[in-house]
């Protein structure tokens, strides 16, 4: 037997303390998975949405009327076209949050997620599309009535037929001809999900007050906008480029309300940044801090119960390492078998940690998501394995060896072999 | 004739009045009815040399000394019986020649090498080399079974895992417990433990052997058995042997006896 096994030979005798250990660390690790790939979900590039590190976005909009009144919403089209004129970006695009359109099927309504887009909106995602392709600027601006519908859809309205393009669907009194068909988008890409997408111009929908969403005077309405950058040391050029829009378009609209807060920031940013504000468009150090800190606080409980775990341990333990160093290890040695001992340990747990935050991550919206339509799901959801990911994983590691072996080690290297002999406390 | 102490070795004539020619050292001592001088004759180290050695443990209330003004030599070979009362420092002086503590002052010379300025891989290394254990509670690693337990001294001397593995199985043999191999301690009695003990203490070759009271937790015929192996160990393996024990007729059995009281060696 080579040392190292006969290492982890002694240490795996203690069925019910290793495995004890394994599943804190599993449990502590799943969470750790789910909370980074929640963060992730929204913050990070996905199999859709390839450019959200090099993307700012325009998500809420305040106005302010002279009476004092705020109100809150998304851009409008005024607010969305005049960002689409500005030079720095590669692309501006913009688009509706996932709606839902109701369907009659088989004697139930059934919802169908939609998104209405430009037709740069299609320069700004990446979809793959298995038939036809995207509906364009020119057929937005004739307000052509296009749609481009998923592989489910597909299935759903025309069953195993070979040919579709050109093929029209009704949803709700609207005829919309297919032009493209594209491969399941997974339920994660936060602005990518949808069953179809149609030009807005041929959506038309209505918010609030019964104004239209195709009001030309509106700086509110339902719509997100996405600025591309080439780079993203862009985007402090971006932003002094949209702050002189604003300036502009506030000057225009100053009898009617004033545009108090309508901020362009990363979708991290936006999400999980502590302050919003324009010129915050990457996390500083305190914000790279503050992100390792929220995942520690998940560590804070088994940390404790670890600790509580190793005093055990290690009065257990005691004897036999002064066994060992009777016999002639040295206290390095003893130090380096308890950190093999502990990592393996972690090791295990951790692994099991991450499949099992995989795992219930991957299963949640089947389980717990009633509100979508059924076979809306079969995009799956994606689930990328980030730097921000390995990097709480290390560090989650590193707690916990710390926690681990911190105690064992500290006795080990002061107490004399005879004290560790006898098995006497700290 | 008024005994005199030196600050050198003592001996003892043992059982036939022959004395010992490994070395010759000039004396004074006191044996029954027969007083001996001798001179010395060899230039021939102690297998262990403890000079002027004190241990005194101090706490914020207490001092208590362990051991004073100690000057101990053992030859090579030799089957030293250390008795004494209980607190007379034995144990004491069992660790500090083992290495397993360390003197408050004077000096603990082993195979002729000096051992207060040794680092603790030093240390480590000339406790896995050159000593072996034998305690009264066995002190073997429950979750082990006998064949790793024996094995264990190897396992800090990088011998490869066959290398070990014979070693392990010939030194079991020769304690006759080869049919034990795969038990478990808890499944062993306390004489059977105590040879797991011995073979682990002899399966590096050490030159010296420590053995505190190794059959105080044990029945008389078990007991017997325990001091027949360690005698076998001496006799033939002519390993040296330091061994505290409470047992009179035991002690005798030795080559020499040394007795202690309030930390200091009395005889």
């Amino acid at each position: 037997m080579s040392k190292l096994s006969y290492i982890l030979k002694n240490s795996f005798q203690k069925r019910f303390l290793i495995a004890a250990y394994i599943v804190l660390i599993a449990l502590t690790t799943m969470f750790v998975v789910q909370q980074q790939l929640g963060i992730d979900s929204i913050g990070a590039n996905n199999l859709n949405e390839p450019y959200v590190n090099r993307s700012l976005y325009l998500s809420g909009v305040q106005v302010t009327y002279p009476d004092n009144r705020k109100e809150s919403f998304f851009a409008g089209l005024k607010l969305c076209k005049r960002m689409k004129e500005m030079k720095t970006p590669e692309k501006v695009s913009f688009f509706t949050w996932v709606r839902y359109w109701g369907v009659f099927e088989n004697g139930r309504m059934n919802r169908i997620p939609f998104r209405a887009t430009d037709g740069t909106y299609w320069d700004v995602m990446k979809f793959r599309f298995v038939e036809g392709h995207p509906y364009t600027e020119e057929d937005v601006g004739e307000s052509k009535p296009l749609v481009v519908i998923s592989e489910t859809l597909r299935k759903r309205f025309f069953g195993n037929e070979t040919q579709v393009l050109g093929r029209q669907i009704e949803i709700e009194g609207l005829r919309l001809t297919v032009c493209g068909v594209v491969k399941n988008v997974p339920y994660s890409s936060a602005y990518a999900f949808a069953e179809f997408w149609m030009p807005y111009t041929a959506w038309g929908g209505k918010i609030h007050g019964g104004s239209s969403t195709l009001d030309e005077n509106e700086v509110q309405s339902l719509y997100l906008v996405q600025t591309l950058a080439r780079t993203s040391l862009d985007f402090a050029k971006i932003h002094q480029e949209y702050n002189t829009l604003m300036t502009g378009l506030n000057k225009e609209i100053e009898s009617e309300k004033k545009i108090t807060q309508a901020t362009l920031s990363t979708r991290m940013n936006y999400y999980f940044g502590k302050n919003i504000n324009q010129d915050k468009y990457k996390f500083s150090a305190a914000d790279i801090l503050r992100n390792y800190l929220s995942t520690l606080w998940l560590l804070l409980i088994p940390l404790l119960a670890l600790v509580c775990l190793n005093f055990a341990r290690a009065n257990e333990r005691s004897t036999e390492m002064g066994i060992r160093r009777m016999v002639g290890a040295g206290k390095s040695e003893i130090n380096s078998e308890l950190i093999i001992e502990n990592l393996v340990v972690i090791l295990i747990g951790i692994m099991l940690g991450i499949s099992l935050g995989y795992v219930t991550v991957y299963l949640y919206p089947f389980i717990f998501i009633t509100s979508v339509d059924a076979g809306n799901l079969e995009g799956g959801v994606w689930l990328p394995f980030t730097g921000r990911m390995l990097s709480h994983l290390l560090l989650t590691i590193v707690v916990f060896l710390a926690a681990s072996v911190a105690l064992p080690i500290a006795r080990v290297s002061h107490q004399s072999i005879l004290n560790l002999l006898k098995g006497d406390e700290l | 004739m008024h005994q005199r102490r030196t600050p050198l070795m003592h001996y003892e004539m043992n059982n036939n009045n022959k004395i010992s020619t490994d070395a010759l050292l000039c004396v004074s001592i006191k044996k029954t009815n027969q007083i001996k001088t001798f001179k010395h004759q060899t230039n021939m180290n102690p297998m262990i040399q403890l000079q002027q050695v004190d241990k005194i443990y101090r706490t914020e209330e207490i001092e208590t000394v362990a051991l004073e003004n100690v000057n101990l030599d053992v030859k090579k070979g030799e089957f030293l019986a250390v008795m004494g009362p209980s607190g007379c420092g034995k144990s004491t002086l069992l660790n500090v020649m083992g290495l397993l503590d360390m003197p408050t002052s004077g000096k603990v010379i082993l195979d002729g090498k000096e051992t207060f300025n040794m680092k603790d891989k030093e240390l480590a290394k000339f406790r896995n080399e050159k000593l072996g254990f034998v305690f009264q509670s066995f002190h073997l690693i429950n979750s082990l079974n006998v064949l790793d337990n024996v094995e264990l001294p190897l396992l800090y001397r990088n011998v490869s895992a066959s290398e070990r593995r014979e070693r392990a199985e010939e030194v079991l043999k020769k304690v006759g417990l080869s049919h034990r191999m795969r038990h478990f301690p808890s499944q062993l009695s306390g004489g059977q433990c105590q040879r797991v003990a011995i073979a682990r203490a002899v399966i590096g070759n050490p030159f010296i052997i420590l053995a505190d009271e190794p059959t105080g937790n044990l029945d008389s015929k078990m007991g017997a058995e325990v001091m027949d192996l360690l005698h076998k160990l001496n006799r033939e393996d002519g390993r040296t042997i330091v061994m505290v024990t409470h047992d009179e007729n035991m002690a005798k059995e030795t080559g020499r006896t040394i007795r202690f009281l309030d930390g200091r060696q009395i005889s």
